[in-house]
């Protein structure tokens, strides 16, 4: 049972990995993540709405009927969103400036149907409950991973919050002038998706 | 049958918890949001306009706002918008009483411009180039002669945004400035001047007394129970030759152009133009303009006295 429940958690990061293995969700991921800092504010975002969405559907799964599935997932899953957007508004504002247009657009991630469809409407609250988590941690890492590489590459500075911490300077202040733009711009996200994709499959084959 | 009611039943449901929950979080965050979003603008408000202890009063919704010490207007303060590289640039800029900026700040939460490119120009490197321009000089170095801009290397797109933000902004609000009018009436005036006469006006007293030729020139301020009035007299071989006035209302400072001021300045122009100095005490005026008359004759013969009779031949 214990080690069932565990096998989950790490499957949702690893071998469900919404980016680097399923690669669902993947418009966010190369729309926010120019910075660390908007990388990790997104997944974190996301994670909280998985966690939740994953937990009400699975303990809804007995009285949600099969053909009508899709229409209460997006309810449920609109809500959430909607009420962690005016929270964000509220209590976190510069948060809630920064990802903008992203926060409403997990409404149509469809990493979080994913999980509701292909997970929680099948498994019990417990597991339901880990499986977000899960991938809810693997999309933030994925998350947080590009979006530090595309700001040190691109702009030479790490985890600069706006308006709270100018970041750290990682190449020196001469770097500025050399960054490697491309990173920033929409190819940027690309190459490192792929990149991080590569690696991760790569050593996914080698060490089982 | 049996079944599709349970399922529409089911259907309902989920919408109508949803919706409750949703009313709720939305009432208990909308007052949080809305305190938020006053006092951020608060804040950016005093921020632009660089000046402790202002009061702002809102004149156009969320675009412009007069600034106000006491109970003299000092300013403004506008926010404008232009399409940037990639989303609306919406600068928001503090305006002295004369026309010049005081601060131009650009949020870097509401840019989508390209971070490392166009993001700079909310850095203050950027944005300092604008102190105390005036708007014909809120150009790009590249673009125009005058201008005082240095653009963003490779994010040129951003900085004229920008910089077309501010300028258009301190076009379309100019007339919201305080004495806007009337500085704009007395540069009409020494226009027309420096147009009608053979040689440039002299000045004699810094920007209260003017001599070209024979012709004497001052500027004079008085007041009564309403009305603030500006007016130019021009002198020539001891008789007044022309007077234009100004009536200002002193709580908008904009200038009265109502029929009664009209008629007003056209009384007070027939009384005086023409006037010999030496028998200006004599003119007898009706009562209607008498207050006011009294106050220019007296405006009139004081300066006549102290400035010009010794200075003419």
């Amino acid at each position: 049972m214990e080690g069932k429940i565990k096998r989950t958690l790490i499957d949702g990061i690893i071998k469900n990995n919404l980016i680097l293995v399923l690669a669902i969700g993947l418009c966010p991921t190369l729309a926010v993540t120019t910075s660390a800092y908007n990388g990790l504010g997104m997944g974190l975002a996301a994670t909280f709405v998985l966690v939740l969405s994953n937990l009400i559907i699975s303990s809804l799964r007995k009285i949600i009927p099969g053909n009508l599935r899709i229409p209460i997932f997006i309810i449920i899953i609109a809500s959430f969103v909607t009420m962690i957007d005016y929270a964000l508004r509220a209590y976190l504002p510069p948060l809630s400036t920064q990802l903008g247009v992203f926060v409403p657009l997990i409404v149509v991630n469809c990493g979080i149907l994913g999980r509701a469809e292909g997970f929680a409407y099948k498994n019990p609250v417990h597991l339901s409950f880990m499986d977000g988590l899960g991938a809810g941690i693997g999309f933030t890492l994925v998350l947080f991973i590009m979006g530090t590489i595309r700001e040190i590459f691109g702009q030479g500075i790490w985890l600069n919050i706006p308006g709270i911490f100018p970041g750290i300077k990682v190449f020196g202040s001469a770097f500025a002038d050399y960054s490697v733009i491309l990173f920033i711009l929409p190819p940027g996200g690309f190459l490192t998706i792929a990149l991080l994709m590569g690696l991760f499959n790569y050593w996914r084959k080698n060490n089982g | 049958m049996l079944q599709k009611i349970k399922e529409v039943s089911v259907l309902f449901s989920v919408g109508i918890i949803s919706a409750f929950l949703l009313s709720f979080v939305y009432g208990q965050t909308a007052p949080v949001i809305s305190k938020y979003k006053k006092e951020s603008l608060k804040k950016s408000l005093s921020e632009v306009f660089d000046e402790p202890s202002v009061r702002f009063e809102e004149v156009k919704s969320d675009s412009l706002w007069k600034a106000f010490k006491e109970e003299e207007y000092m300013g403004m303060v506008f926010k404008s918008e232009e399409k940037g590289y990639s989303g609306k640039i919406k600068p928001i800029v503090g305006v002295d009483s004369t026309g010049k900026i005081i601060k131009v700040e650009i949020s870097k939460a509401e840019l989508s411009e390209t971070p490392g490119l166009g993001m700079k120009i909310s850095e203050e490197t950027f944005l300092e180039q604008f102190k105390n321009l005036t708007a014909n000089e809120v150009f790009l170095k590249k673009d125009k002669e005058k201008g005082k801009i240095d653009a963003i290397t490779s994010a040129t797109i951003s900085s004229r945004a920008a910089t077309a933000a501010v300028r258009e902004g301190l076009e379309k609000y100019k007339e919201f400035l305080p004495k806007y009018a009337l500085k704009k009436f007395r540069k009409a005036y020494m226009e027309n001047l420096k147009q009608t006469s053979d040689s440039l006006p002299e000045e004699i007293e810094p920007k209260t007394l003017w001599r070209v030729s024979n012709k004497y020139i001052f500027i004079s301020v008085i007041e009564d129970s309403s009305s603030v009035f500006h007016f130019f007299t021009e002198i020539e071989n001891k008789k007044i030759k022309q007077i234009s006035i100004f009536i200002e209302d002193p709580k908008t400072e904009k200038e009265k152009i109502s029929e009664d001021n009209k008629i007003l300045k056209e009384a007070l122009k027939k009384k005086f133009e023409g006037a010999v100095l030496k028998n200006i005490n004599k003119l007898e005026f009706a009562s209607e303009i008498e207050e006011i008359a009294k106050k220019i004759r007296k405006e009139i013969n004081t300066i006549y006295v102290e400035q010009i009779r010794w200075r003419e031949k």
